[in-house]
């Protein structure tokens, strides 16, 4: 936030008017956005009826429905707001509290057919391009199978070699009874969980924290490191050797936060000219194809 | 609409509002501080007006347009609270709530506070200028019940840490510079927390 030193401060207001006479008193526009902007900045006035307008990134296609609900109370579309996919603009009713807007635009299918998940066979793996470091947050969203690897095998990370400069995230076998995260050089833990073969779990590491399904799970003392090399999913990358069997699970979708900066943002996809099955990086406009052997198998 | 007094160091005055010095006032030789000459309604931003009563070198800063809690000041709450804190250079305004009715005016120095609310997060608008010279911006601020009983917001308001200083003295205070009732008074349940905001726009040189 840049400083700004004014001449004259004169009459409060809002930005497109004001709601009564007592000017500007605005709420919370909170978004959830997918595969979009918006053009909002942010807030709305006080009672006033308001449209914000968003705009797809290039490869995706809004949605047919948007959700929003102000105040924590849901509203019906269509009777509380309107939504036009066409021109983007969403039309809100009066504001008197906190509007939460969630616009999940999906892969248009002209380059990229977007999927619920991809799946390796304990082959396959993408190379994200991020190293790993204290400041380091990931979420993401995974299955365990019913076949799985003997013994652990990592759904996200890299090191140097075993627990040294290392950001990792790894199941045990079938997942019914262990996992393990890791943050630096001899940071790390076992977590006593048990996952549900096929069964969707939300994984966010923030940084010295681990959640499961939003359940805080362990937290891991700071360290100051990063990893030599970029992190892998479904795998861990080495620098020096590898001895972590490659996973063999479904990823739903997958977020890489620098510090809160996001550097990532993954959806699992087809590319359409080869059928190649991967993770189209949301935030950068990126396809990320398998770096191991075989091919995703996806749903 | 002050919590303390310039006065107090003997060496900027204000004149029923405050005008922030020119821009280049880190390093600048002229002060130009100018006297309150404008008209404060209900509702409407209260001007910065000050003078310099002393041919030291004298400086103030604040930042209205924009969001820089630090310190102590990230989950104040209430006058008290602020006014009890050692403010430096740079900071930028918080957003408080409070739960009186009378109408507003530009002799009002704090609301009347609720402290009881803890509070969740800031939140900002980046400012910018439009097409008619206007700098525009919203500071908002999300507050959480947990004391058992609605509370029942009805005003909001903005303190500004200001800090001001010379080369042998310095001061730092917070200022409520924007007061407004609420549209609607606003009941936060036992366990809820609500985002409160405020548009606001200035005109500057640049």
């Amino acid at each position: 936030m840049g400083c700004m030193r004014t001449n004259a401060l004169a009459a409060a207001g809002g930005a497109s008017g004001a709601a009564g006479a007592a000017g500007g008193a605005a709420c919370l526009l909170k978004e959830r956005l997918l595969g979009c902007v918006s053009l909002s900045d942010g807030a709305l006035d006080w009672g006033r009826a308001a449209a914000v307008q968003y705009v797809p990134k290039t490869n995706f296609a809004l949605p047919e429905s948007v959700a929003v609900s102000m105040r924590g109370a849901p509203l019906a579309q269509g009777t509380d707001y309107a939504w036009d996919r066409n021109t983007g603009i969403l039309s809100l009713p009066p504001a008197v509290g906190d509007v939460e807007v969630t616009v999940s635009a999906a892969l248009d299918g002209t380059y990229y057919s977007q999927r619920e998940y991809i799946q390796s066979s304990g082959t396959q793996y993408i190379d994200t391009g991020v190293y790993g470091s204290g400041n380091t947050s990931a979420e993401l969203v995974f299955a365990t199978l019913n076949t799985y690897p003997s013994g652990w095998w990592g759904v996200i990370g890299a090191c140097q070699q075993d627990m040294i400069k290392a950001f990792l995230f790894d199941v045990y076998a079938s997942g019914s009874a262990k996992c393990n995260v890791q943050n630096g050089t001899s940071v790390y833990s076992d977590i006593q969980y048990s996952f549900t073969p096929l069964t969707p779990y939300k994984v966010y590491i923030n940084k010295t924290k681990t959640y499961i399904n939003d359940v805080l799970v362990k937290t891991l003392s700071s360290y100051s490191y990063t990893t030599p090399v970029t992190m892998y999913l479904f795998w861990q990358n080495y620098s020096v050797s590898s001895s972590m069997y490659r996973a063999r699970m479904r990823l739903y979708s997958c977020s890489i936060w620098e510090s809160s900066a996001l550097v990532r943002r993954f959806v699992p996809c087809v590319r359409v000219s080869d059928g190649a099955a991967g993770l189209y990086d949301e935030a950068n406009g990126v396809f990320y194809g398998n770096a191991g052997s075989g091919a995703f198998d996806c749903g | 609409m002050f919590l303390q007094n310039w006065e107090s160091i003997q060496t900027i005055r204000l004149l029923g509002g405050v005008e922030t010095a020119s821009p280049s006032v880190f390093g600048g030789s002229s002060r130009a501080l100018k006297g309150h000459n404008g008209t404060v309604t209900a509702g409407s931003m209260s001007w910065f007006g000050a003078e310099s009563i002393s041919s030291a070198t004298y400086y103030c800063s604040a930042q209205l347009c924009g969001l820089k809690p630090g310190g102590g000041w990230t989950a104040a709450s209430g006058a008290a609270e602020l006014a009890s804190m050692s403010v430096a250079s740079g900071l930028g305004p918080v957003l408080a709530v409070g739960g009186g009715t009378e109408a507003v005016t530009p002799l009002d120095y704090t609301l009347s506070d609720i402290t009881t609310l803890a509070h969740a997060g800031y939140s900002y608008g980046r400012p910018y200028r439009d097409a008619a010279g206007w700098w525009r911006c919203w500071v908002g601020r999300t507050l959480l019940n947990q004391t058992g009983s609605p509370v029942t917001v009805t005003e909001l308001g903005i303190y500004l840490p200001l800090y001001c200083g010379s080369t042998s003295a310095s001061v730092s205070m917070a200022a409520l510079v924007y007061r407004e009732l609420l549209p609607e008074p606003v009941t936060l349940a036992e366990g809820e927390s609500f985002g409160f905001a405020l548009r606001l726009k200035f005109y500057g040189k640049r």
